[in-house]
């Protein structure tokens, strides 16, 4: 091996082992509250199966125990909707000076530390709300088998990789880990409320760009991006497609200048 | 080395610095002093590249801090005057932090925090100030980073806490470092200086060695007993005191020691004087 191959070899390992270095210390700085959330929701998943165990077993025993008692949807809907409340605050530090020196002065590359804080709030968060509703629904079924020699099959798991779950969340964080680095605080309503103005302007948009342009009554009020493709002709499985791919395209490209702010961000006085 | 080039930088229309330029060596501890509002945690924030400039470069070991890159944020060890301490231990945390500088010295940072009587199985938010700012500048004198900017760094330490440090900085100083010091207080670290840069009104109307300063200026006194003499000193600038006059005078030849706050006063309030 020649020594240019030795030396680029020495570089990504020391890059590998800063990035590794980097992410241990995001994780005690931030990782925590990624186990901590997903956790309290399936314990009350668990929790809310044993008081419906316990009030069909002893209290109104001629209600039968369904499979909405158990339902894990609903679970991983509550986890995720925290996971996108967390992410809001994922760039908070950067208005907080002394933390945002904590921040920039590491030495890692701006990537990597964008790169990291994605990892956990989005990849790990999800694969954590995912394995522990699974974990949930497991202890849940074994509870209601102990009752009620009732087991519920595996196949509602599916509906966990569905993925329009998976891909609107990775379009909520982008939104949302955007907000963060615009709102200093209460970045999740401010989030909210900046989607709620771009919503009525892209409504009153198409409004006005369909009674002149069409001269159709009937959809100058909100449209939504399916019923403007379902004007086009599209079928719904095209239309389903074209929204995926708008919507992941959408989240690069807020990744993409949640990116920006950060590199361009000045640690000003408060 | 830092090498600033014709910096402008302001953080509204107004500009704080207007075309500064100054160069910093290796092997020195830099005081810079200034009134409050004069610029110097901004001047060490554009150094660290925390601040982008509206235009001119700073260059510090050969490359732009500004970027961020991890080849220049190690040896870069910026000490601000409110630092943030997550809630690790400080054994947790300095185990977690030294692993991105190449040159922490575990030894040494284990000796300053002995010296500096901190527990490192405690965690660092129940701390106080005074305990914290110590622990900090041990772990940030132990990476050995080539260059050192603090603010203010003897701030809310008490007089013993202040003896330490001053004598800590003092040992870590090697060739290849760059310390640049911001205080208020000239008094606690004057020692220390063995260059002085002062910013009055977004430009540094001085930038010279300490021993520039002791071979042309020192300090004469006029007591209230001797203020009915006839003698007139030829002066910079003089104070009143309990005591009498104090005049900052030139100096012809000889060295002496001077009193660097008094001598900071005179270059604000005269600044063309001074040169």
């Amino acid at each position: 091996m020649t020594e240019t191959n030795l030396l680029n070899l020495n570089n990504e390992n020391y890059k590998i082992k800063n990035f590794i270095s980097l992410f241990k210390l995001d994780f005690n700085l931030y990782g925590k509250q990624i186990f901590i959330a997903p956790l309290v929701v399936n314990l009350v998943f668990i929790f809310r199966t044993l008081i419906s165990v316990f009030i069909k077993k002893f209290i109104v025993p001629y209600n039968i125990f369904n499979s909405n008692d158990i339902n894990l949807g609903t679970y991983l809907f509550i986890s995720l909707f925290i996971g996108v409340i967390l992410i809001s605050n994922s760039f908070k530090h950067l208005h907080q000076e002394e933390k945002a020196i904590n921040f920039y002065m590491v030495p890692a590359t701006i990537f990597e530390k964008f790169l990291s804080i994605l990892i956990y709030y989005f990849f790990f968060y999800l694969i954590i709300s995912i394995l522990s509703t699974i974990i949930a629904f497991l202890i849940n079924n074994i509870i209601v088998y102990l009752f009620f020699k009732i087991f519920y099959p595996l196949n509602l798991i599916k509906t966990l990789f569905y993925l329009k779950t998976i891909s609107t969340y990775f379009f909520a964080c982008s939104i949302f880990m955007l907000g963060s680095t615009y709102f200093k605080k209460n970045s999740f309503f401010l989030t909210i409320l900046t989607l709620l103005a771009i919503s009525m302007i892209y409504s009153m948009f198409s409004g006005i760009l369909f009674l002149f342009i069409f001269k159709n009554t009937y959809f100058h009020s909100f449209m939504s991006l399916t019923e403007l493709l379902s004007i086009i002709g599209l079928s719904i499985k095209s239309i389903f497609i074209i929204i995926e791919i708008v919507k992941f395209l959408l989240s690069i490209f807020f990744y993409f200048i949640t990116y920006l702010r950060i590199v361009e961000y000045d640690v000003k006085g408060e | 080395m830092i090498e600033c080039k014709n910096i402008h930088f302001g953080y509204s229309k107004d500009p704080l610095f207007n075309d500064l330029s100054a160069n910093f060596e290796n092997g020195h501890i830099y005081g810079l002093l200034g009134k409050n509002g004069a610029g110097k945690t901004t001047l060490l924030k554009c150094i660290a590249g925390l601040l982008h400039l509206k235009s001119g470069e700073i260059d510090v070991l050969g490359r732009k801090s500004i970027k961020k890159e991890p080849e220049i944020l190690k040896d870069i060890f910026f000490f601000p005057e409110n630092f943030f301490l997550p809630s690790l231990s400080g054994e947790k945390y300095y185990k977690l932090y030294c692993q991105f500088y190449p040159n922490f010295n575990e030894e040494y940072f284990l000796k300053t925090c002995v010296d500096f009587e901190i527990q490192l199985d405690k965690n660092l938010r129940t701390l106080s100030f005074g305990q914290k700012k110590k622990f900090y500048l041990a772990f940030g004198l132990s990476t050995f980073a080539k260059i050192m900017l603090l603010d203010e760094p003897t701030n809310g330490l008490d007089i013993p806490s202040k003896t330490a440090v001053r004598k800590k900085i003092a040992e870590s100083l090697t060739e290849n470092q760059t310390f640049i010091i911001s205080t208020h207080q000239v008094r606690d670290l004057s020692q220390l200086f063995d260059y002085i840069i002062i910013l009055h009104n977004g430009k540094i109307i001085f930038h010279n060695s300490i021993d520039y300063i002791t071979d042309n200026y020192s300090i004469k006194i006029k007591t209230i007993n001797q203020n009915n003499e006839k003698e007139e000193i030829e002066s910079i600038y003089y104070e009143e005191s309990t005591i009498g006059k104090i005049y900052l005078v030139k100096n012809k030849g000889n060295n002496s020691n001077i009193d660097l706050e008094f001598f900071f006063d005179a270059a604000i309030s005269n600044p063309n004087s001074i040169f």
